[in-house]
C-alpha cells in the first residue's frame, strides 16, 4: 500500500541544508563570531528537534532530507564550543532577566522579554540535560526512525565550479566530507548537497567515484541541460555518470526565499534587524556582546511592519497565526502545481523538490519553525482527491529508479545563477591564493606519498588549512561587505598557515610548538588524510 | 551600480568588432537598428548592464542574501584581530581562466620576477596582451586580443558566444614577434537559453513552462512566442 501510494501520488521533498563555516577561537576568552553557531543552535536546531519530538509523539509521519555540513558537524561535536554555548546561554538568560526587570509592567514588551527568557532557559535545559551537549545524536535518532534522511556536502562548503580544472580539490572536498559523515553517523552518505548548488559538467564523475547516488541542482541548471529534462523540474534526471540530479522547484523557492515577496517579508513577522544590541545603552549591553560594542543580541521586539524605520511591536500570537496561514497557502500552491503537472505526466507522479538553508527557519525567519510544523501537520491530513506525499529524496529514487537522461548546465543558486557571486571585484583575489595552495598541496602529496609521524601530522594540517581557505561563505561575506574583514582574515589565516607549512617542508624544518598550537586551534577533521589531494591515476 | 560589471567600460567594449558588439547586444535583448553608430551601441550595452545589475540588487531574492543573515557580525574593529599578511604573488608565470557566466571569463595571471624584469627593461618595445582563443574541433581557431598593462593581474573577459570553449594566452609582442608567456586552461561557457528542438513533445513544453522557464528568462526572446503559442494549443 505504501509503495503503491509512492508510485501514484504527487510527492514533495523538503531538503534543509544545515551549515555554518568553521569558526573556533580558543585563544580568545570570548569571540563574537562563535555566536553564529550559538544563535542557530538556539533558534533553529533545538527548535527543529522540539518540533520533531512533538510530531513523533502525535504520530505525524513527517519526512525530510537534511544536510549536515562537515564544518557544522565539527563544531557541534567540539567540546570547547559546546561548553562555550552553555556559557553563552547563561549570559543570554542573565540578559533576559535584566530585560524582564527593565520592562516589568510594560504590557507590550514585558511579555517579549519573558519569551526570550523562556527560549534560552529551555535551550539550556535541553542542551545540557536532554541531549548531554550532543545534538548530532538527536538528529541521528530521527534518521534511524526514518523521518530524516541525512546527506553530506563538500568538506568546507567550497563553491566547486571555480576548482573544476583541479580535480584533486573536488576529490579532497568530497572524500573528506564522506569520512566526516561516516565518523558522526556511522555510515556513508548516498546524497551530496552541492554547496550553493554549484554544479558544472563533469562534477558527476567525481560524485560517482565516491558512490554518491544523487544530488540537487537549480531549476536554471536543469532547464538549460542537454537534452531538455523530459518532465521539466518535476522529475530528477540521470546524468551521464549515472548520478541522479534532483531539481529545485522554482515556485517553492520564491515563496520562501524572496526577501521582498517571500513569506518572511510579511509585516507581522519578527524583524531580524531591529535588535536591542543597536538600540540600548552600550554600558548596559557590554557584558553580553562578547567584547564588541554593538552587535546582535538576539533580543528583537519589533515586527517587520514594512519599508519604514517606524516599526510596530512584535506580537507573537499574530505572527504564529500568520505562519500557519502561510503554511497552508504554501501547501495549497504546491498541490496546484502538482495537479497541473500531473495533467501532463501520465507515467509517473510529479515530484516537487524544496531545498532551503536550514537556518532560514527560526534564525532569520523567526516563525519559520511554526511554518514548518503547520506544513507537516497540514500535509498529513488525508484528502482522497488532492493529496501530496512527503518523501525523502532516496525514497523517491527507490520508487522511481529510472529517470530521463539529461546533463545539467553549469549553475548555482546565488544571484545571477552562475559564478557571479564568487567572482566579483570584492572577492576575486581569493581563488588566486586558494588554487595556488591546492596546487602546492597536490605537489606535496607527490613529494611525500607515504609519510608517518611528525611529517604526516604537518601534511595533514596543511590539508586542513587548504580546505578551510576554500569556504564559499567567506567570499560571499567579502562581496556583501558584512563581516568582510573577518572573512578576509579567515582566508588569509589559512593561506598563511599553509604557506608556512609549505616553506617548512621545503626547508626540511618543523616548528613543533607552532604546529601543535595550530592543531589545537584548527582541530577540524581529526581523521584528515592529506593524501586526499593526491592525483588520481 | 555597476558593481558586477565594473570592468565593462567603453575602452574594453571598444576592443570588440562591430559584429561582436551586435552579437552581444542581441544576446542581451537590445534592439539594434540598422546603421546604429558604434558609440551609441556601446552606450546601450553599458546601460543594459546597469539596468540588469540594478534589478538584481533590488530583488535581493537569491539565497546568498539570506545566507549572509546567519553570518552577520561585526564591522571592522581596529586591533581586535592581529593582522596577517600573505604574499600578493608567487613568483611564477601562469594564467588561469574561470567561467563567471555565459559571456564572461574571469582571468588572472602573473609573471615571474626574472621574466618581469626583462619586460620592464624593454618596456618601450614590448606590448602585453591577452589572446582570447576560441577552441573548436571543427572550425579554424578564432581569436582576438585585449591589451593589458604590465601592472594588470586580472581581467574580466567578455566572450562573443555562450556554449563555446575558450583559452586565454598571456602574450608578449616585441616588434613583430609574439611570444606566449603562459597558456590558460580551456573553459567551456555555459548556455544562457534552453536548447529547444523542433520536435519537442507538447508534454515537455508544458512542463518546462510550469517549471518556470518563462519567469527565469531561459527562453531566447525569439523562441518565447512559439513556446507560448504551442503551449496554449496543447491545453
Amino acid at each position: 500500500m505504501e509503495n503503491e501510494a509512492m508510485t501514484s501520488s504527487p510527492s514533495l521533498a523538503l531538503v534543509l541544508n544545515a551549515h555554518l563555516p568553521f569558526v573556533r577561537k580558543p585563544q580568545y576568552a570570548l569571540f563574537y563570531e562563535e555566536r553564529w553557531l550559538f544563535e542557530v543552535i538556539s533558534e533553529t536546531y533545538l527548535p527543529l528537534l522540539r518540533m520533531f519530538r512533538r510530531l513523533e509523539l502525535e504520530n505525524i509521519p513527517f519526512k525530510l532530507s537534511m544536510v549536515f555540513s562537515p564544518t557544522l558537524l565539527a563544531m557541534l561535536s567540539d567540546r570547547l564550543l559546546c561548553e562555550r554555548y552553555v556559557a553563552y546561554l547563561d549570559n543570554q538568560i542573565e540578559l533576559a532577566q535584566k530585560e524582564k526587570n527593565r520592562l516589568a509592567g510594560d504590557v507590550v514588551f514585558g511579555p517579549l522579554a519573558s519569551m526570550y527568557y523562556e527560549l534560552y532557559r529551555r535551550s539550556k535545559d535541553e542542551f545540557e540535560n536532554q541531549y548531554g551537549l550532543n545534538i548530532i545524536k538527536a538528529f541521528d535518532y530521527f534518521s534511524k526512525k526514518g523521518h530524516i534522511e541525512l546527506m553530506t556536502t563538500a568538506a568546507t562548503h567550497a563553491f566547486l565550479p571555480i576548482y573544476a580544472d583541479i580535480p584533486e580539490v573536488i576529490d579532497a572536498q568530497i572524500e573528506t566530507a564522506i569520512i566526516s559523515h561516516r565518523t558522526e553517523f556511522g555510515k556513508n552518505p548516498t546524497g551530496f548537497w552541492l554547496p550553493q548548488l554549484g554544479w558544472y559538467r563533469g562534477l558527476e564523475k567525481h560524485l560517482r567515484a565516491y558512490n554518491i547516488k544523487y544530488t540537487i541542482v537549480t531549476t536554471n541548471g536543469a532547464l538549460l541541460g542537454t537534452p531538455l529534462p523530459f518532465y521539466g523540474s518535476f522529475s530528477p534526471v540521470m546524468t551521464p555518470s549515472r548520478v541522479v540530479a534532483f531539481i529545485r522547484d522554482a515556485g517553492a523557492t520564491k515563496a520562501v526565499w524572496s526577501e521582498t515577496e517571500g513569506y518572511p517579508a510579511h509585516a507581522v513577522y519578527r524583524d531580524f534587524y531591529r535588535d536591542i544590541g543597536y538600540d540600548l545603552d552600550t554600558a548596559y549591553l557590554a557584558p553580553h556582546l562578547s567584547g564588541i560594542e554593538r552587535g546582535y543580541t538576539g533580543f528583537k521586539y519589533w515586527a517587520v511592519t514594512g519599508k519604514t524605520d517606524i516599526k510596530r511591536p512584535y506580537e507573537p500570537a499574530a505572527a504564529a497565526a500568520q505562519a500557519v496561514s502561510h503554511a497552508h497557502e504554501y501547501l495549497s500552491d504546491r498541490k496546484v502545481q502538482a495537479r497541473a503537472a500531473s495533467f501532463w505526466m501520465k507515467d509517473r507522479p510529479p515530484l516537487i523538490v524544496c531545498p532551503y538553508d536550514a537556518e532560514l527557519f527560526g534564525h532569520w525567519w523567526f516563525e519559520g519553525l511554526q511554518f514548518l510544523e503547520a506544513f507537516f501537520r497540514a500535509a498529513n491530513r488525508k484528502e482522497e482527491e488532492n493529496s501530496i506525499r512527503l518523501v525523502t529524496l532516496s525514497e523517491y529514487l527507490a520508487a522511481h529508479p529510472e529517470c530521463p537522461e539529461s546533463e545539467p548546465e553549469f549553475s548555482s543558486w546565488a544571484e545571477g545563477g552562475y559564478a557571479e557571486a564568487w567572482l566579483d571585484g570584492r572577492n576575486d583575489w581569493v581563488p588566486r591564493h586558494t588554487r595556488k595552495a591546492a596546487e602546492r598541496m597536490r605537489e606535496l602529496t607527490i613529494r611525500y606519498p607515504n609519510e608517518t609521524g611528525l611529517r604526516e601530522r604537518i601534511l595533514n594540517q596543511a590539508a586542513r588549512e587548504v580546505l578551510l581557505s576554500m569556504s564559499s561563505d567567506w567570499a560571499l561575506l567579502l562581496r556583501s561587505g558584512k563581516s568582510a574583514d573577518f572573512a578576509a582574515r579567515q582566508i588569509r589565516e589559512s593561506i598563511y598557515n599553509f604557506n608556512h607549512i609549505y616553506e617548512m617542508l621545503s626547508a626540511h624544518t618543523v616548528e613543533t610548538e607552532w604546529l601543535t598550537n595550530l592543531e589545537k586551534r584548527h582541530n577540524i577533521f581529526p581523521h584528515m588524510n592529506y593524501r586526499v589531494f593526491s592525483p588520481k591515476k | 551600480m555597476l558593481s558586477h560589471y565594473s570592468r565593462v567600460d567603453v575602452e574594453k567594449l571598444s576592443l570588440l568588432s562591430d559584429k561582436e558588439l551586435r552579437l552581444l547586444a542581441e544576446k542581451m535583448g537590445i534592439y539594434v537598428p540598422e546603421g546604429l553608430d558604434r558609440l551609441f551601441l556601446i552606450e546601450e550595452i553599458i546601460e543594459a548592464f546597469e539596468d540588469d545589475t540594478a534589478e538584481k540588487s533590488f530583488s535581493h531574492d537569491a539565497p546568498d542574501h539570506v545566507e549572509e543573515k546567519k553570518l552577520t557580525g561585526t564591522g571592522f574593529i581596529p586591533g581586535r584581530l592581529e593582522e596577517i599578511a600573505i604574499p600578493d604573488r608567487y613568483n611564477e608565470t601562469y594564467i588561469v581562466a574561470i567561467v563567471r557566466d555565459p559571456l564572461w571569463i574571469f582571468s588572472f595571471w602573473d609573471i615571474a620576477e626574472s621574466a618581469g624584469e626583462k619586460i620592464i627593461a624593454e618596456m618601450e618595445n614590448i606590448k602585453l596582451f591577452l589572446r582570447v582563443c576560441e577552441i573548436s574541433e571543427t572550425e579554424p581557431e578564432f581569436h582576438y586580443d585585449i591589451s593589458v598593462n604590465f601592472e594588470d593581474r586580472k581581467w574580466y573577459i567578455n566572450v562573443p558566444y555562450a556554449k563555446r570553449s575558450y583559452r586565454i594566452d598571456l602574450c608578449m609582442a616585441k616588434y613583430q614577434k609574439i611570444k606566449v608567456l603562459a597558456r590558460s586552461n580551456i573553459v567551456r561557457m555555459p548556455s544562457q537559453y534552453m536548447d529547444i528542438p523542433d520536435k519537442l513533445p507538447q508534454m515537455t513544453k508544458s512542463l518546462l513552462i510550469l517549471s518556470g522557464s518563462e519567469e527565469l528568462h531561459l527562453i531566447e526572446p525569439k523562441e518565447e512566442n512559439s513556446m507560448r503559442i504551442l503551449s496554449m494549443d496543447g491545453e
